[in-house]
């Protein structure tokens, strides 16, 4: 259905079962193929940085959980590293390796989460309850922890709030257990799929150069073939500890960003598994004055979260409240490559190549 | 309606003294009639089902309040429902077409279920032509998709009804294929003679060329019922519902109604051509009928709740290009077989 | 494409996509049915929980609370959640007016951390929609009625019993 010069721009969103989030699409299509995309976001924006520089430095952390809220864990994550670098706090190791177990944790929740609608974007509905199933346990233990399940603000400047409860062991060794063999069981279903593989493969392509040219992070990034994970080549907190691959693949494609994130579910059991078993004793949070006047000075903190690297620029005064916090979110850079993945494709891959990037609009809004 | 009835039906009425005619138009009123309700309670009964299969394929419990600890009344809860809501009719779309559509989905199922043999006592139409005359009205539907998608003024309309046409154009001619290789077999067009055969020559299924064909017939039924994994036209992710997404209240429910007394035409046929129709032991002919629909409405829910569907012009490349060939395929071979 | 070839990828597809049906199958007759039918059945809510606020009593002092209106809860909220007047000096210190917003309140759990007293702590309630906005200001008789489930002070919840080191822990 090609003829020339018509063209026709569909609206696709704010409101919209697939875009995840309120994410507007200019998309021009002729007949079914896109021919340009103008992403057209803002309509989450919150003032987050503005937030950030008016409040003082505990009473941010809260508001950060709420940006990527599918993997709350890492906005904080990345924020408290960055003012624990600014203060030169030491955090104890007990409290290192809960905040790894609770990320881990977070990024397996957050790549279910991804999976569900994933699959449910490409028309297996049952693949969104499975992997809400699977999630549901993960929160349980989550709020087993910290009290809450979706934005938990379980991270404070210094540790974390509360101990490992007696029983998280058991109970998380109980799951990944329950949850080894059903991976297996949902790449029978899905993965191996011929019809699944029919939409994802060789769909919505980003070359490796442009993948590094657009910033874009993450599963995406690792996804066309360039290992970069910021956990092995930017080490923070306890991971140097832990033994994991970063999981990479070559296809450029859907599958291949697919394929990726079903690997890092792995990973992340393999990291918490071995976390569990050389949880050391010890406090659990360092010891800060209770008004924390963060010192004069600039840092850095950098965290791979499920959706690419989200870092948190910190500029402090001395007073309690800090100058700036900036926020870099992975979504927004991978959002940018959209138009690169989604030129020349059809309007039917759209949606599985939005589903590819896992874009969460908390976190490209913020 | 029912053969021996129908007999005395019409000497019942003839009884009146009325004029041939009006004992002739009495009669087909009641059997028409009361196919109407049989299809609708089927039709209400496959949404509850549809809904309970889903949750349990999903680890969930699906309607469990109304009606019982089955939920058994859900639909009626719904369908009332619908009914109490407002009616929307886009201002810009054209109007004749917007509301005519939804007949135009439902009635062709009711037209071709008419001629469906539920047992050899019991059925209320037996066309000689029956098989030509089902293929012809199974087309319909797709033509009310398409004014639907235009007389509702929104482009995801018009991209499902465009969808739904090329879906159409592909899947029916291995479907008709397919249907032909049941002919070759049986002899005949009449649905009645088909089963006869199938109880001289065994279920057709259990053939060996007209598994392929019946394995065809599913998938080109699976097809023209637009439901997953041949579900674009109304592709819920992708066009937020497509071809229908103007409608609202009543008309939307006729959408719904219509698609499922589709899917149960498609199966009810299937079981007639292919397994037998009513033929089996003990149980009375009527039972069997529907137990062997049912089977294969469960076997369409299934496949449904499994897969992701296919993007339009693999749909298309996997229809022209392997079906229609593996149909014509079957087509020789199942006449090599008949002639053996 | 050779016949062989096609033959194969015929095969492949297939399989596939029985063994998908498989998965389903296995679900729906062998997986247990994971719906809480709620009201009836509700989930079970741990110790932890970031639920409503309640003050806690002390019979011995002014207004039968705890809370001597130091506003360090205050301080420490980010979203502005509290509105406290106190009144009296040193151990007789009490608060006159105590009113939580909670439709501003994230549930950060900061307040709490923050009392030096134990006074304020979080339940485990959960439901509590209601239908006018109104009813989401928590005045001082609410948060101090004692037929509401008082949750855990934070010395509770800090004192619970805590998971051992690793069989592979270095020292």
């Amino acid at each position: 259905m090609e003829r020339e010069g018509e063209q026709i721009v569909l609206n696709v969103g704010p409101q919209h079962p697939s875009t995840h989030g309120v994410l507007r699409l200019l998309v021009t299509l002729e007949g079914e193929v896109i021919r340009e995309i103008r992403p057209d976001i803002g309509y989450l924006h919150r003032a987050s940085e503005w937030i950030g520089q008016h409040r003082p430095y505990p009473q941010v952390t809260p508001y950060l959980s709420r940006l990527d809220y599918v993997a709350a864990t890492a906005q904080e994550f990345a924020y408290v590293e960055a003012v624990e670098r600014l203060a030169g706090i030491q955090v104890p190791r007990r409290a290192q390796y809960a905040r790894v177990i609770l990320a881990e944790l977070t990024r397996i929740a957050s790549h279910l989460l991804w999976w569900a609608t994933f699959g449910n974007d490409l028309g297996a509905t049952t693949v969104f309850l499975y992997g809400f199933r699977e999630r549901e346990r993960v929160l349980e233990l989550i709020e087993f922890m910290v009290g809450a399940r979706l934005t938990h603000h379980s991270y404070r400047i210094g540790g974390i709030p509360y101990d490992v409860p007696a029983g998280f062991r058991d109970r998380t060794l109980d799951f990944l257990r329950y949850l080894r063999p059903k991976l297996d069981e949902y790449d029978t279903l899905l993965t191996g799929n011929k019809i699944f593989v029919a939409r994802t493969q060789d769909v919505g392509v980003l070359p490796p150069d442009q993948a590094v040219a657009w910033a874009v992070s993450g599963p995406v990034l690792r996804g066309s073939g360039v290992a970069m994970d910021i956990r092995r080549s930017d080490p923070y907190s306890a991971y140097p500890d832990f033994e994991f691959d970063v999981v990479t693949y070559d296809g450029c494609d859907v599958l291949s960003r697919y394929l990726v994130r079903m690997g890092e579910i792995r990973q992340s059991i393999r990291i918490i598994e071995q976390a569990l078993k050389r949880l050391p004793g010890g406090p659990f949070m360092a010891k800060i004055p209770k008004a924390f006047r963060g010192p004069a000075g600039e840092a850095y903190g950098r965290v791979e979260t499920p959706r690419g690297d989200f870092s948190v620029y910190v500029v402090g005064d001395g007073s309690g409240v800090p100058v700036r916090v900036r926020l870099r979110s992975p979504c927004f850079a991978n959002l940018q490559a959209l138009p690169v993945m989604a030129r020349g494709q059809k309007v039917a891959d759209l949606v599985a190549i939005i589903g590819s990037i896992d874009i969460v609009l908390g976190s490209v809004d913020r | 309606m029912n053969e021996a009835h129908a007999v005395t039906l019409g000497e019942w009425l003839g009884r009146f003294g009325l004029p041939h005619w009006v004992a002739d138009l009495l009669r087909m009123l009641i059997a028409g009639v009361a196919v109407l309700i049989l299809l609708l309670l089927a039709v209400l009964m496959l949404v509850w089902l549809e809904r309970k299969v889903s949750a349990d394929i999903q680890s969930r419990m699906g309607p469990a309040r109304v009606g019982g600890r089955f939920g058994i009344l859900q639909t009626v809860a719904d369908a009332i429902k619908l009914l109490l809501k407002e009616d929307i009719i886009p201002a810009q779309g054209d109007r004749w077409l917007f509301l005519v559509a939804p007949a135009v989905v439902f009635l062709p199922a009711y037209l071709a279920f008419v001629t469906v043999p539920f047992s050899d006592r019991l059925k209320s139409y037996d066309l000689g032509v029956g098989l030509v005359y089902v293929i012809a009205v199974l087309s319909l539907p797709t033509i009310g998709l398409i004014m639907a998608g235009w007389g509702s003024n929104n482009k995801y309309s018009l991209l499902g009804g465009i969808r739904a046409v090329g879906q159409l154009l592909t899947y029916e001619v291995p479907f008709v294929l397919s249907l032909l290789c049941v002919v070759i077999a049986a002899g005949s067009l009449s649905l009645t003679k088909i089963v006869e055969a199938q109880s001289k020559q065994g279920w057709f299924v259990l053939h060996p060329p007209l598994m392929l064909a019946f394995l065809i017939y599913l998938i080109g039924g699976i097809s023209e019922t637009n439901r997953v994994p041949f579900d674009l036209p109304e592709a819920e992710s992708e066009l937020v519902a497509g071809y229908h997404v103007e409608y609202s209240g009543i008309r939307f429910a006729m959408f719904f109604l219509g698609e499922y007394a589709m899917l149960f035409f498609v199966c009810a046929l299937g079981a007639v051509v292919f397994l037998g129709g009513w033929l089996g032991p003990w149980l009375p002919g009527e039972i069997w009928f529907l137990i062997k629909t049912f089977a294969l409405v469960l076997l369409t829910m299934w496949v449904r709740w499994t897969y992701p569907r296919l993007r339009i012009d693999q749909l298309m490349n996997f229809g022209w290009k392997f079906l229609l060939p593996a149909a014509l395929l079957d087509v020789f071979l199942t006449a090599a077989w008949a002639l053996r | 494409m050779s016949a062989a070839v096609m033959a194969r990828e015929v095969w492949v597809t297939a399989s596939s996509l029985v063994k998908g049906l498989y998965v389903t199958l296995t679900n729906w007759v062998a997986r247990p049915r994971i719906t809480l039918q709620y009201p009836k059945q509700r989930p079970v809510i741990p110790s932890r929980f970031h639920g409503l606020f309640v003050l806690r009593a002390d019979p011995t002092r002014p207004r039968g609370t705890t809370c001597t209106a130091c506003l360090l809860c205050w301080k420490a909220c980010p979203s502005d959640v509290f509105r406290i007047e106190g009144t009296g000096h040193g151990k007789e210190r009490h608060p006159t007016v105590f009113i939580m917003d909670l439709s501003r309140c994230m549930y950060c759990h900061l307040c709490i951390e923050a009392c030096p007293f134990d006074a304020i702590a979080e339940n485990e309630e959960c439901e509590f929609a209601t239908y006018s906005r109104d009813d989401f200001m928590h005045d001082f008789d609410l948060l101090s009625r004692l037929d509401r489930p008082q949750g855990k002070l934070h010395k509770e919840l800090l004192a619970e019993p805590v998971e051992t080191p690793g069989e592979e822990a270095a020292e």
